[in-house]
């Protein structure tokens, strides 16, 4: 009997001390080989009941202000959570907004998000869609309202955060923690790199050139540096985005966009902050013949790659690698079928 | 024997003891009063224009309805002469025009340090501007948080211009930012000794300023935020 009490003291203590009185934790593991995350779990650790909460809220609609779009319509989990085909987001009323829909993955080891880097902060992220009038064209006090107003959200606030308010804060914290359970990490590249399998000849052949041409932009192993960078698009004529610009208001930053991964790249059509490439073959030709010298041109964009057209097969051979059907398809990030359907 | 000889020599063997237990008891309850005054420093704000109080939704003879004002006070501290002070627990304060509650808190100075002067933080800092989403005061649904760009709104200031014609116009104003070189935090300090602290902030001549340079709206950091923020530094003042 004493021991069971010492026991149970100790494993209420803990359970206090973890913050997860009621609430399951869950795991994050970094694979083996990455840097470690820059997220800060200890101030949203991640639970199931979390994530669970997180993932109904990105799949509902119910964060726009007429229940017609959900983080999913753009973000959608087949596509490595972008939008396939449209190369500008839709919002509500058919609305288009300015820029493609960026993948969705790895968000732990994200500082800055969006093509410009507007925001810096995963937890705060979701505030942008919601409130974009071309995107879901809500407030977030409206869509607070709108959730304590359901039979579901009380529930599941009070099962994720042991309370029964339903404030921004947990909102945006449950957000997070669904988008953070978002890695990808299981491609045929990290398969080759953890000695499980071989590259062929003509993937292994991809890879130098990967390696010589791409990887200090798309730096391994998450082939992004998050930098935001000059590529040498020409300015889109009916757009004008500054990029970068608009944030520092710094003319140094004319056009430069966020790196984005390459992981899922053959999933994650159309291209570059516009969408203006429909095929991964003219992203890379574009690094080829296509760059416009402009001030701000990234330094290591100045002199073209020279790839043959043998080349740039074997490269593009080589970004199919970096594409994970296990993430793509896997059952906890899917639509949460039993809250809408059931 | 009556009442009125009730302290009378002739009586002082019968009431001593009940005497002095009451004068104990009154000197102790004037001590713990004392002490409360001075371990509780009492801060209160109001929002003035010109010199009337500046109630929401009411229009000034000038045309002027204003129908939002926030603000935030951060970190705040009592000093005393050598530079050491008693800090305020709750480290953020968003003062609202139309919560009186939001408009007067307590600092508990447990030091009981003499305090010769006030110092706070007008706006949210860099680290508390990119640490992630906080609750209360913070919490973004309390309008003071920009959504196309992550970063706080320092000081958040909306209503109606009404000319003599009837044409009405609305005004904007949304101070923040924290990055350099467009940072809008402003360290201030006021030197006073008073337990009973007042504030008050002029918005009338705020918005005097604004049209006087040509500042019609502030809606992202930036340059014109930055100006403002001065202005805004101005509009702000200790009662006396």
């Amino acid at each position: 009997m004493k021991y069971f009490l010492i026991f149970g003291t100790f494993i209420l203590v803990i359970a206090l001390t973890a913050g997860f009185c009621g609430k399951t934790p869950r795991a994050f593991i970094v694979p083996p080989n990455w840097p470690e995350s820059t997220y800060d779990f200890k101030s949203n650790p991640l639970t199931v009941e979390g994530v669970e909460l997180g993932r109904v809220l990105f799949y509902d609609p119910i964060l726009s202000s007429d229940n017609s779009i959900s983080c999913a319509n753009c973000h959608s989990p087949y596509n490595a959570f972008t939008h396939v085909d449209h190369a500008l987001s839709h919002g509500i009323h058919d609305r288009i907004g300015k820029r493609n829909s960026p993948a969705l993955m790895n968000l732990a080891w994200y500082k800055e998000f969006m093509w410009d880097g507007a925001i810096h902060n995963l937890d705060v992220q979701p505030l942008a869609p919601i409130t974009h009038a071309d995107e879901m064209g809500s407030n977030i006090n409206d869509v607070i309202s709108r959730l304590k107003n359901t039979e579901l959200y009380p529930k599941l606030f009070h099962a994720a955060f042991d309370t029964d308010e339903i404030t921004g804060e947990y909102m945006l914290k449950a957000m997070s923690q669904f988008m953070l359970t978002l890695v990808s990490c299981d491609s045929k590249y990290d398969r080759m790199k953890r000695n499980e399998i071989a590259f062929n000849e003509q993937e292994l052949h991809g890879y130098g050139l990967f390696i010589n041409h791409c990887s200090a932009c798309h730096k391994e192993p998450l082939f992004t540096t998050n930098d935001f960078v000059n590529n040498g698009l020409p300015m889109d004529s009916s757009l004008h985005d500054h990029g970068r610009m608009n944030i520092t208001q710094n003319s140094k930053d004319d056009r430069k966009f966020k790196i984005p991964t390459l992981r899922n790249v053959e999933f994650t059509a159309p291209y570059m902050h516009d969408g203006r490439f429909k095929k991964l073959s003219a992203a890379i030709e574009h690094y080829t013949s296509g760059i416009q010298v402009s001030e701000t041109l990234d330094s290591l964009l100045s002199k073209p790659m020279n790839l043959t057209k043998e080349d740039q097969v074997d490269l593009l051979t080589f970004l199919l690698t970096l594409s994970d059907r296990k993430f793509l398809f896997d059952d906890s990030h899917s639509f949460p079928k039993k809250y809408f359907l059931e | 024997m009556s009442s009125l000889n009730f302290f009378s020599l002739e009586n002082q063997s019968m009431i001593d003891v009940p005497k002095f237990f009451f004068a104990a008891l009154s000197m102790f309850y004037s001590q713990m009063a004392s002490a409360t005054m001075r371990d509780s420093i009492h801060v209160s704000f109001s929002f003035y224009y010109g010199d009337d109080l500046l109630i929401p939704g009411k229009m000034h003879s000038d045309g002027t309805t204003i129908e939002f004002c926030k603000l935030y006070l951060t970190h705040v501290e009592l000093i005393n002469r050598s530079g050491n002070g008693a800090v305020d627990k709750e480290k953020v304060h968003l003062i609202d025009l139309t919560s009186e509650v939001s408009q007067s808190w307590v600092i508990e100075n447990h030091n009981s340090i003499e305090h010769a002067a006030i110092r706070f933080d007008l706006g949210i800092d860099s680290v508390l501007n990119t640490l992630g989403v906080f609750g209360g005061s913070l919490d973004p649904t309390n309008g003071m948080y920009w959504t196309w760009q992550s970063g706080y709104i320092n000081f958040k200031l909306e209503g109606i211009r009404t000319s003599e014609s009837g044409v009405t116009e609305s005004f904007q104003f949304h101070l923040g930012g924290y990055r350099f070189p467009f940072n809008t935090l402003r360290s201030v300090s006021y030197n006073t000794s008073d337990h009973l602290i007042h504030f008050g902030i002029d918005v009338k001549y705020f918005l005097e300023c604004a049209e006087e340079k040509g500042i019609e709206h502030v809606m992202s950091p930036g340059e014109n935020a930055m100006e403002m923020t001065e202005v805004l530094e101005k509009s702000i003042f200790l009662s006396q």
